[in-house]
This record gives structure tokens, C-alpha cells and sequence, in this order.
């Protein structure tokens, strides 16, 4: 058994290799092409886009949906699983939360870029109704992001006071770790705040990661078109969420156990019980797609029917089909072997369920809008089909490179898994406190 | 010497054509367009319009001269004028101005005249009219519970007008609908009476029927209008004084007002109390030991 220094040692923070530095510098490329490609939608407007009057969501808003999605996933692992008890999700806590946080950031700058002029903004706060979802979404945004990252500073406070210690002859860093540490030393009041907060937290972000997706979802199903006219689709985005999330906590996990040399505490026994969890996950999203895609099917009004054979055999059928077999179907049989829930499996598998998530929202977003109630006439053609341009799709990487720096950028300077959570779980005693005991 | 000689000739060509050319350019630059006014007179009421219509001709099609600038004048009998006033052509070729107070003289005819004096884009243009006084009366009647439009065109000495064409027009949203056939003709009191076989519905039961002396080469159009209250009446359905769903954020329903609001109260609250519990933690440095 490892005793609490080899620990520390494990898990504290660690300098990039080469392949880290590259990895940013890579990044860095990227969201610069976001922002040259972003400043050239801010200064000519949208139409540098391909969206037009009727495809006026396009990669954008599916890259927003694709990342409240994905940052629902702090709440699934950090909360509902702390909540329910389940001990083994505890390594992955960590990096559930750098996850919602970096997703709902970027999430949250989406919606920004979407608009034609954000320069207008203080508008929706001057005349916003607070009967419109927007609004809603707007708020709930704003606070699944303080919540996500309240959430993520209170477990750290206990590891930026080990960290300090950790890295005393770093006396620069040590000082920033104890800074950050809020004077933490582990005393009786202290942890009894410690614990009523986190506590606190873990119950106030199930409602409202509930409700930042339902509210995305209500975004669609509030407006009366074919495909989005469901009082379904709260659940049926949450459905999704999870699944989306649960596949990229598989990839940064796998990941970061692979770089980071952590097989002793991100072991297989983990990638199991995600994969399970993942294989779950997708039942109950496969089981909310047949709900929306089938009943529409029997009803076949006339609207719906184009809007279903677009999907089905027309113009989005590849998409579609893709997206249901390869990034759900097929996932979850093939989860159901063990073999394929061993690390690098799943972590392929995990990779197609991101992948799929991205582009579920994409054939949720913009098919309905080409199929409006009211014929589209008196247009270009090409305004009757959505086809991203080169800068769309630059800003749009620009962004997920983003969400990946910020997960980057915290996974080198605080721990990925919980250090002083870790030691309490496995029995692991501080020196400080065997010295205490000893004194005392 | 030839030598010499072409380069004469080809420096005098040159010359020629930067002239021609300059002086094309210049003519571009100051060419005028030539203007077509018609002036109309317009009656509804008390309200008495002297209308302007303006176009030109460009290369392919009539064009509204919008910006065009007119004087308006009304002309005495010895020809001196008296400027009434001045109007611009808007973007739809179209220019009117409020004449009422000219036809306070009671005279038994009036003259305008309107003109453009000329400006860098448009000649100098102008146009007239000559105008009787005529009078256009209408009333709702009753007759066996059958209702009739009963109107009277009579002129500035209260004469009939006879053998005139009137139009009778029910106002509705868009357009107005016309009632019976397209055209009535005064008798010799000056009179038509037109029967109202189909009642409509209306908000509240009002219908408002206008009849119109359309462009008559002497008394110009002359508009009268019958407010009434015999359609079948349409409950109003409008929510606009309702706090709904769809209203502006001041007419936001009541328990969309208070139940998010509380939301937000509670969980800001809550988030409140847990940033003020990372700065009690920061205080509550070493003062365990005496606890434990």
C-alpha cells in the first residue's frame, strides 16, 4: 500500500513532456484560426456563415447544445453518483468537474458567437421577457457555471494545502497553492463548512444541470416545427447529455491515465463500471429517440413526413444513420463484452460516442429549420439547404480547442484525481495529522 | 518632316478626344431629368389635400422623382399667386399638402398651381389644377329594417350634380370591399341610394362604408364616410391588455413574475452563502486544535 507521499507524488501536478507542449501548441493553432475566423464574422457579420433566413441555426447552436451536453456530466458524477454512495466514481470526480466547467464556459461563448451583433447584448437584459426560454437559458447558464465551479474549487481546497506543502522548495508555487488553499489546515470548522458546502452543492446542481438542459431543450420544443414539437424533449436532451458526457470523461480518463501514468488509481475496474454506466446511459437515450423519431412516424402529418424522410432516406439519411448505428447502437453492443470495456476499447468507443453526440445535435438543430410550416418560395436555392462555411467551422473549432485548453490547462496545474479524497478513502493518514495525534 | 506631321495629326486627335470626352463627362454629370407632375385634389371631411404626383423617365423605366421639391400656389383671378406652401415627392412619386384653410373663402372655384423651379437632378417643371367646390353627403337609412346608403353630391351653390358616378365601398382591414356594383349614378337630385343586401361583421358591429367622387375632371375626389354599427359584431379576441405568455416583459404573467423569480432568489442565495463560506474557511485557520 501506497504510503500519503508516493501519493502526493502520483498525483500532484506535473510539467509537460514534449508531447504536452505540442498538445497546447496545437491548440493554441487552432483557436487562433478561431478567433482570425471569428473576427472576420465580427467585422462582415453572419453572412460569412452558410446560415440564411431559414437556416438561421447551424453548427453553432449545435455546438452549444453539444456543450451543455457535455457539461452535464459534472453533475452525473460528481453529484448523482456522490449522492447514491457509489465510492468507485471517486477518481473521476475530478475530472468530471474540469469537464462541466471548460464545457459550460465555451457553452456559454457559443451562444455569444452566435450572435450577429453581440454588441447588442445588454438588450436581452433591458427587454428580455422571463417568459421566454432564452432567458430562461440565459440564467441557468450563468448559474450551472458558478455552481460548476464552486464545485470544483471546494474539493480542491484540502489538495492546494497538500500541494503547498508538496512543493515547499518551489517556495513561488508553494505560495500560489497555499493562496489558493484559503488558509485551509483541515480543522474542526473548516471541514464542517468544507462538508455542508459540498454537500450543499452536490444537491443544488442536479435541478439545475436538470434544468439548464431543459430549458436548452424547451429552446426547440417551444417553437412549433416538425421534429422539435415534442413534450419530450427535456428528458430526451438529458438522456443524450449523459451519454455524451459519460463518453468524454471516458476520453480524458483514459487519456490522462495513459500520460499521466495514474494506472494505480485509474484502474480497469473503473473502465468497466463506465462502461456499464456508458452502455446504460445509451439504452435509455436509444429508448427516447424511438419515442421522438416513431410517434411522429405514425402520426405522419404532412410536415413531419418530409421532415422524417429527410432523415431517413433523403438528404440527412447518412448522417442520421451514422449517428444512430455508429454512435449509439453499435456503442452499446459492443459495451456489452467485457472485453470491449477494457481501456483502450472504450476509450475508442467513448471517442465515436463524443464524436456521434456532436453531430445528433447537428441533425436535431438544422433538418427541422430546412422544413418550416409555411413552404419555403421566393429564395435562392441554395438558402433551402444549410452547408457550414470553412470560417463557420474555424470558429466552431476554434471553440472545442478552447474547451479543451481550459481542461488542458487545469489538468497541469491542480490535481485530476483527489488527492486528499484519495488518501481518506484508502485509509491514507497525513503526516500532519500523525504528528497532531502524536502531540496530542 | 512626315514624321512631324503624324505626330501633329495624332497630338490634334488626342486633343479632340479629351475634349469630347470631358465635355461628355461634364454633361453627364450636369444632366437633368425631365420630370412628369399631374396634380390632383383630394376631399375626406373637413380634410382637403392637394396631391402631387411626380415622375421621370429613366434610361428603361418610370421612375418616382423622389426628393423633388414643389411649391404649391393657389391662383386669383389677375394671375398673382400666393404660395400655400411647399412639399417633397417621396420614395413612392407621391407629395401632398394640407389645403383646408383655402377653401374657408367660399369661392365657387379654385386654381392651383404647383412647380419644381429647377434643381441640379430635375428641370424646372410645373402643373396646375382647376377646381369646382362640390358637396358629398351620405347617410345610413332604414326602410322595413332593410338598410340603404343614401348620398347627395350637390355643388358650392347646394345645386344637385346629376349624371355623376359615385362609388359605394365597405372599409375593411386590407382594402375596401365594394358595395353592390362597381358604380351609381346621380339622379337629378344629385342622389344615389344604395341597398345593403349583405351585412358583414365588424368589431363591435362597426362598419364604416365610404362613398367616393373618384378623380372627376372637376371637383377632384371627394371621399365621404358613414361610421355604423350594424354589422354582426366580432368579440374581440385580442389579448393585448392581458398579462400573457406572448406579452411584452411589463405584462408578464404574474406566476412567471414570482416562481422563477423565487428560483433565482433561492439558488443565488444559496450560491451566496457557499462564496461566503470559502472566505469562513479562510478564517477559520488553526482554531481547531483546541476543538479537537
Amino acid at each position: 500500500m501506497k504510503n500519503f507521499e508516493q501519493l502526493t507524488d502520483d498525483l500532484a501536478p506535473k510539467k509537460f513532456g514534449l508531447y504536452g507542449k505540442l498538445w497546447v501548441g496545437f491548440l493554441v493553432v487552432i483557436i487562433l484560426g478561431g478567433v482570425y475566423a471569428y473576427y472576420q464574422q465580427f467585422t462582415k457579420g453572419l453572412a460569412i456563415t452558410g446560415m440564411r433566413d431559414y437556416a438561421l441555426w447551424g453548427i453553432y447552436i449545435s455546438n452549444f447544445v453539444f456543450f451543455v451536453a457535455i457539461s452535464l456530466v459534472g453533475s452525473l458524477i460528481t453529484a448523482i453518483l456522490r449522492l447514491s454512495g457509489v465510492t468507485w466514481a471517486t477518481p473521476l470526480t475530478r475530472i468530471a468537474e474540469i469537464i462541466a466547467v471548460a464545457a459550460i464556459i465555451m457553452g456559454g461563448l457559443t451562444i455569444i458567437i452566435d450572435m450577429g451583433r453581440p454588441d447588442r447584448i445588454y438588450n436581452l437584459f433591458l427587454h428580455g421577457r422571463l417568459q421566454s426560454p432564452i432567458v430562461w437559458d440565459v440564467i441557468v447558464v450563468t448559474t450551472y457555471l458558478t455552481i460548476s465551479i464552486l464545485l470544483l474549487v471546494f474539493p480542491l481546497l484540502p489538495d492546494f494545502h497538500i500541494l503547498s506543502k508538496k512543493f515547499k522548495n518551489n517556495k513561488k508555487l508553494s505560495n500560489i497553492y497555499s493562496k489558493l488553499s484559503l488558509n485551509w489546515d483541515g480543522n474542526f470548522y473548516q471541514r464542517r463548512i468544507y462538508n455542508w458546502s459540498i454537500r450543499t452543492l452536490s444537491v443544488l446542481i442536479i435541478p439545475v444541470a436538470f434544468a439548464i438542459h431543459t430549458v436548452t431543450a424547451w429552446l426547440f420544443a417551444a417553437t412549433y416545427r416538425p421534429g422539435w414539437d415534442s413534450s419530450n424533449f427535456g428528458p430526451y436532451f438529458i438522456a443524450g447529455a449523459f451519454v455524451a458526457g459519460a463518453g468524454g470523461v471516458i476520453c480524458v480518463m483514459y487519456l490522462l491515465r495513459k500520460f499521466r501514468h495514474l494506472e494505480d488509481y485509474i484502474t480497469d475496474y473503473h473502465f468497466d463500471k463506465m462502461g456499464k454506466l456508458l452502455v446504460l446511459l445509451i439504452l435509455v437515450y436509444i429508448y427516447f429517440n424511438i419515442n421522438e423519431y416513431l410517434v411522429p412516424l405514425l402520426k405522419n402529418t404532412e410536415k413531419e413526413a418530409e421532415h422524417l424522410k429527410s432523415l431517413f432516406v433523403g438528404e440527412q439519411s447518412f448522417l442520421f444513420w451514422t449517428v444512430i448505428f455508429g454512435g449509439l447502437v453499435l456503442p452499446a453492443t459492443a459495451l456489452l463484452f467485457k472485453r470491449m470495456r477494457k481501456p483502450f476499447p472504450l476509450f475508442i468507443i467513448g471517442l465515436i460516442v463524443v464524436i456521434g453526440a456532436w453531430w445528433k445535435r447537428f441533425i436535431i438543430v438544422t433538418p427541422t429549420l430546412l422544413h418550416p410550416f409555411l413552404p419555403i418560395q421566393g429564395v435562392p436555392e441554395s438558402w433551402r439547404h444549410y452547408t457550414p462555411t470553412h470560417l463557420e467551422w474555424l470558429v466552431t473549432w476554434g471553440t472545442l480547442a478552447g474547451a479543451m485548453l481550459i481542461v488542458t490547462i487545469l489538468v497541469r496545474y491542480v490535481p485530476v484525481i483527489p488527492i486528499h479524497e484519495t488518501a481518506e478513502e484508502r485509509g491514507i493518514v497525513e503526516p500532519r495529522n500523525t504528528e497532531r495525534n502524536e502531540a496530542k | 518632316m512626315k514624321q512631324n506631321r503624324i505626330r501633329n495629326s495624332i497630338s490634334q486627335l488626342l486633343c479632340i478626344l479629351f475634349i469630347v470626352f470631358t465635355n461628355s463627362l461634364l454633361q453627364a454629370q450636369t444632366k437633368q431629368q425631365k420630370a412628369r407632375l399631374s396634380v390632383s385634389y383630394y376631399k375626406e371631411g373637413n380634410l382637403n389635400l392637394l396631391k402631387a404626383s411626380a415622375i421621370y423617365k429613366d434610361e428603361t423605366q418610370f421612375k418616382p422623382a423622389q426628393g423633388l421639391n414643389l411649391n404649391a400656389y393657389q391662383v386669383f383671378e389677375n394671375d398673382s399667386l400666393v404660395l400655400l406652401g411647399t412639399m417633397m415627392v417621396n420614395a413612392e412619386g407621391t407629395a401632398q399638402i394640407d389645403v383646408s384653410k383655402v377653401f374657408e373663402n367660399d369661392l365657387l372655384q379654385y386654381d392651383f398651381e404647383v412647380e419644381h423651379v429647377g434643381s441640379e437632378k430635375y428641370k424646372k417643371v410645373s402643373g396646375d389644377l382647376s377646381l369646382k367646390v362640390a358637396h358629398l353627403a351620405s347617410e345610413l337609412k332604414t326602410v322595413d329594417e332593410n338598410y340603404f346608403i343614401e348620398a347627395k353630391l350637390t355643388d358650392a351653390n347646394n345645386e344637385p350634380i346629376p349624371d355623376t358616378e359615385l362609388k359605394v365601398k365597405l372599409q375593411r382591414f386590407f382594402s375596401p370591399l365594394t358595395v353592390g356594383t362597381e358604380l351609381y349614378f346621380t339622379d337629378e337630385n344629385g342622389t344615389i341610394n344604395v341597398p345593403i343586401t349583405t351585412i358583414m361583421p365588424g368589431m363591435e358591429g362597426k362598419l364604416n362604408y365610404e362613398v367616393i367622387l373618384q378623380d372627376s375632371d372637376d371637383y377632384g375626389t371627394i371621399k365621404s364616410v358613414i361610421q355604423t354599427t350594424i354589422g354582426k359584431p366580432i368579440k374581440d379576441l385580442s389579448t393585448f391588455d392581458q398579462r400573457t405568455m406572448w406579452s411584452p416583459p411589463r405584462k408578464a404573467p404574474w406566476v412567471v413574475l414570482i416562481v422563477p423569480n423565487i428560483l433565482i432568489f433561492a439558488v443565488w442565495l444559496t450560491l451566496i452563502i457557499l462564496v461566503i463560506n470559502l472566505f469562513r474557511i479562510s478564517k477559520h485557520k488553526n482554531k481547531s486544535y483546541e476543538k479537537h
